[in-house]
């Protein structure tokens, strides 16, 4: 095997090259470094939900349906379709759970909003089963206000506390923790930090209404309130089985539906049915309404798969070309070696052993600095990977896979370039590539610049919509607004509570409203009458208080804007979007019903320009805006103050306390709050730049080979000309003219499938801003006169032409 | 030991053609010192890559120890030469990534030969050029001589049945070049069949018999030490 020496010689030979050595090393472990960061974070998307056993036989039941004019597509489901399933043979477990809504938990002293407290059956943890760390025997999620904690809120509120049978308080209702249990894995389609027993649902409704009513909601078909999820039999076939689950159901549901049109003397279409979900798929395919946790686009996992397989096989093409280009010695010294006696096969294992011998030394750089830069990812991109080399086999394997693969595909072509070669010729030093050697080198850097001017064009139109979504006029002013949250905390004294705010210096309005961008916005179904014909509508409401269309500058387009004084209790405001989807010719003075309540007509008072009340991603939907009711709970205090005043928080959060009753203040400014639409997207815009960055450096490698390769090749010529005294910049012409045209061939090669990715990644936004074919001019630019450079450089360091010469 | 027939060797650059080598016969024995003498482009190396078997000749015979050798494939070519052709070079043909001790020893590891072995070869050829300090050196720390008497001992290490030698003395002072004519010679003595091509008459006046080339043509052969 002579394993020994070959690696003493690889390792000679290394030292012996100096700088070349080192960009090798380089751009490999560069190459490997992104390849395992993306290998990390496909494993992380991929593992979503396997930490639940028999995750394969657990599926989220989702609605789909249409009523009127409207498509139902929900994740949740109706609260009784549990009923239906416990009773069919298929099911296993039935799991019903409802989100809380974002209330502060207090246990003694302490006080927070929490947004992770479910209510769940009380087989929630036997579905998911999350590790049960104390309580395990006992808990007892049957009865109701029984609570399970995860460790991570039990240390928040208990610290060195035992936590079971200790009782925390959420609105008015005391709870007994009887549970805790480990924190679920960050690869979760949901999370939590609360489970009560859904049972305690009931005790909440009673608070406010009789029990006849909590009967008739809980036994409501027609209203989404929970999500379901069960787990089937083994070896149940999962299509027959909704098909029959759809056909029950349809017993039960046909009823109340036949039921409520009869009383609303109503002829729309009005239809549910179940669709199934498997947990696994749930983060990669799923993308309803009411999601628990924004969900991947599989799309960029494809993407960033092909970007690190790309630069694992241009790191590898370089590697070969820097080898490869220092011809002049290698030749010599492998007709030497053949002519004292080496057979082909002991060539071929020599140059693959150099080749690993590189691929080691960049591997061991390559996950020193992964160890180093992960953190640094992690925070850059929000991401939540971890890396530990001896964690596992799997890992220990994996690189040694990954490590192998790159020595192999490296190192097999100078191998058999170099050992297919006859002696004489290789002594002789009477050598020539010919013209297909290096055309396919060319081609080779064509390839790494069309990736690299695909990613910097791509990430720049990335950027350039992101700066558009967030310079362009929303159609209000989110400047200088600050966003308390749950508002209705101060609900009981909401009017003093403004009037004292706004007596801060600095602060000019004080409003509150219950949707802000980014949020579910209440759906409400409208009946419009005009004529004789009626049309029922779903609408978006936002609950608004007379103050919101100053805080938020929003524009006026015909009559006024509601008003407590004017006694617009029943009014209501539409926006123009609203007007056009309802076909209003005269919209002011319209009356609208609320639909099941016949009672309730609205009178619209006026028309507002349209704002993009929910994110850039959805074309502005009609949208209403009413007043809102005195006992109506709301979620936000918008607090707008003088630009470029510095408001004193703390004065606010002391009238906060005053009127809240002890509820934790929570602000953001509503900036934040929107920015925080886009952060996937700038998250995705930031990994593609630094896999950008990342192709432009290997291709400028590439380059670097290239121009080794065309000195070493064209040395005879170049020496000539040396000595017959041309200048150096007609050498560097010559070598540039020679490879410019590949360089400039990627360039435009990638222009089209850049052209087309962008308008795909824009067409998931309403409103999107092509950046414009001078980017694409900039770029292609840029990278050319970046390749010149490179040149430049290397010709000027002047190394190759001495030695020439 | 080495005979050839009718050797032709014709090189075809697109629609040039050069013969360097015409019909060119010769006969080797065993224990011979012969010298290739010519000027450049007489076509004394084609001569000698031909009868080291690093090339093929475009027609003619060759016998190499009993076999005839102008047919045969690279790789048949390479398992002959493997072992049984030393090759001394006029740049010394060391490998730079390996020391004195490792270049010596490269021809064995190729063969295969044990680690105990390869010691006991290597040191003996050490002793025998006196280059056993230099063991550690590398070939950039070498003077020429030194280089080439390297090269040397590494062509005799597997004890080929024949030694080429494509003017040895090319890149040397003529001082350095006495040294290694000398040593050429010894090593006839103790019994090597050695083939060297050379341009200087005063070199070539060392061996047992010149073959003088021009032109590709074998012009006399002079036989001194028989007369």
């Amino acid at each position: 095997m002579m394993l020994n020496h070959h690696i003493k010689v690889a390792i000679r030979s290394i030292r012996k090259q100096g700088i070349y050595a080192l960009l090798n090393v380089l751009g490999l472990s560069v190459g490997l470094v992104l390849g395992l960061f993306v290998i990390l974070l496909v494993r992380h998307e991929l593992s979503y939900d396997s930490s639940f056993s028999d995750n394969e036989r657990i599926y989220r039941i989702a609605t789909k349906g249409v009523l009127g004019n409207n498509n139902i597509n929900s994740a949740t489901t109706p609260l009784p379709l549990a009923e239906v399933l416990l009773n069919m043979e298929e099911v296993e477990e039935v799991v019903r759970f409802i989100p809380g809504a974002n209330n502060v938990v207090k246990y003694k002293e302490l006080r927070y909003n929490e947004d992770g407290f479910l209510f769940g059956d009380s087989s929630f943890f036997s579905l998911f089963d999350v590790n049960m760390l104390e309580g395990k025997s006992s808990y007892d999620l049957r009865e109701s206000r029984n609570v399970v904690i995860t460790q991570t809120i039990a240390k928040k509120y208990f610290g060195e506390e035992h936590p079971i049978g200790k009782n925390i308080e959420r609105e008015g209702l005391i709870y007994n923790v009887v549970g805790v249990c480990e924190n679920l894995p960050a690869a979760s389609h949901f999370d939590f930090g609360f489970v009560a027993s859904l049972s305690t649902v009931d005790e909440i409704l009673l608070q406010k209404n009789d029990s006849a009513y909590v009967e008739e909601w809980k036994s409501d078909w027609l209203s989404l309130k929970c999500y379901t999820y069960l787990k089937l039999e083994k070896n149940k076939d999962v299509s027959s089985f909704i098909s029959e689950m759809n056909d029950q159901k349809d017993k039960l549901l046909r009823p109340e539906i036949a039921k409520v049109m009869e009383f609303e003397q109503s002829t729309d279409k009005f239809e549910l049915s179940f669709i199934e979900q498997p947990l696994r798929e749930i983060h990669f395919s799923s993308h309803l309404g009411e999601e628990l946790s924004s969900n991947s686009n599989p799309i960029y996992i494809k993407l960033f798969v092909f970007v690190a397989i790309f630069v694992l096989l241009t790191t590898c093409v370089n590697f070969m070309n820097l080898t490869t280009a220092k011809l002049r010695v290698k030749y010599k010294e492998v007709g030497y070696r053949q002519l004292v006696g080496a057979s082909r096969s002991q060539l071929i294992m020599q140059f693959l052993v150099e080749a690993l011998v590189y691929a080691l030394g960049a591997t061991f750089i390559g996950m020193v600095l992964l160890e180093i830069l992960l953190p640094f990812f992690n925070g850059f991109f929000e991401l939540n990977l971890e890396f530990n080399f001896f964690r596992g086999w799997i890992d220990f394997f994996g690189i040694l896979l990954v490590l192998l693969t790159v020595g192999l595909l490296a190192g097999s072509f100078p191998a058999f370039f170099f050992s297919g070669r006859k002696p004489e010729k290789l002594i002789s030093g009477d050598y020539k590539i010919g013209k297909p050697g290096f055309l396919i080198r060319g081609i080779l850097v064509t390839s790494q610049f069309a990736v690299a001017m695909f990613l910097v064009v791509v990430a720049t139109a990335m950027w350039w919509q992101i700066s558009f979504v967030k310079e362009s006029d929303p159609g209000f002013d989110s400047n200088n607004v600050i966003v308390v949250e749950r508002g209705h905390a101060v609900r009981n004294d909401l009017s003093a509570f403004k009037e004292e705010t706004k007596k801060i210096a600095g602060i000019k309005y004080v409003s509150a409203c219950n949707s802000l961008p980014g949020d579910d916005y209440f759906q409400g179904t409208f009946r419009i009458i005009e004529g004789v014909e009626n049309q029922v509508m779903m609408l978006p409401i936002n609950y608004v208080d007379e103050d919101y269309f100053k805080v938020m500058g929003i524009t006026l387009k015909a009559g006024r804007f509601l008003s407590n004084e004017l006694g617009d209790s029943l009014g209501i405001n539409l926006n123009v979007a609203a007007v056009k989807e309802l076909k209003l010719s005269k919209p002011l003075d319209k009356k609208i019903e609320v639909f099941g309540n016949n009672d309730w007509a609205l009178n619209t008072v006026g028309v507002i320009k349209d704002f993009h009340y929910e994110s850039y991603f959805t074309e502005i939907k009609p949208l209403a805006l009413i007043l809102l009711p005195e006992k109506k709970r709301f979620e936000y205090v918008l607090i707008k103050h003088e630009e470029g005043v510095k408001v004193d928080l703390e004065e606010v959060k002391v009238l906060w306390d005053k009127y809240s009753d002890g509820a934790p203040f929570v602000y953001t400014s509503l900036d934040q709050r929107i920015d925080k639409l886009y952060e996937e997207d700038v998250r995705i815009a930031k990994i593609m730049s630094v896999f950008a960055m990342l192709s432009l450096f290997i291709a400028l490698l590439g380059v670097v080979a290239l121009v080794a390769f065309i000195i070493e090749y064209k040395s005879g010529t170049f020496a000539v000309k040396n000595i017959i005294g041309a200048p150096r910049q007609s050498i560097i012409r010559q070598v540039f003219s020679m490879y410019s045209i590949y360089v400039i061939a990627g360039v435009m090669l990638a222009s089209v499938p850049a052209y087309w990715a962008i308008q795909a990644w824009g067409n998931s936004y309403a409103y999107f801003e092509f950046v414009g074919m001078s980017a694409f001019f900039l770029w292609a630019l840029t990278l050319v006169a970046l390749s010149f450079v490179a040149t430049f450089i290397q010709t000027f360091r002047g190394s190759g032409l001495r030695s020439v010469a | 030991m080495i005979h050839a027939r009718n050797l032709t060797k014709v090189i075809r650059n697109g629609a040039i053609e050069t013969t360097v080598l015409q019909n060119v016969n010769i006969d080797i024995e065993q224990g011979e010192y012969v010298v290739v003498l010519g000027p450049s482009g007489s076509g004394k190396t084609s001569l000698i890559n031909t009868i080291g078997l690093i090339d093929k000749p475009t027609s003619g015979e060759l016998f190499f120890v009993g076999h005839e050798v102008s047919r045969l494939k690279e790789r048949q070519r390479s398992n002959l030469r493997r072992g049984g052709i030393g090759f001394i070079f006029q740049n010394f043909g060391l490998v730079d990534e390996l020391n004195v001790y490792e270049n010596i020893e490269l021809p064995l590891q190729y063969l295969k030969y044990s680690k105990k072995a390869r010691q006991v070869k290597v040191n003996e050829v050490l002793s025998k050029f006196q280059l056993s300090h230099l063991r550690q050196y590398f070939p950039k720390q070498l003077s020429s001589l030194q280089k080439q008497l390297v090269g040397i001992g590494r062509a005799i290490i597997t004890s080929p049945d024949i030694l080429i030698a494509d003017e040895p003395t090319g890149n040397l002072s003529s001082a350095c070049g006495n040294k290694v004519m000398e040593v050429l010679s010894s090593l006839n003595e103790d019994g090597y069949t050695i083939v060297m091509a050379t341009h200087s008459a005063l070199e070539a006046d060392r061996g047992q018999r010149v073959v003088q080339l021009f032109d590709g043509h074998v012009i006399t052969e002079n036989i001194k030490n028989r007369l």
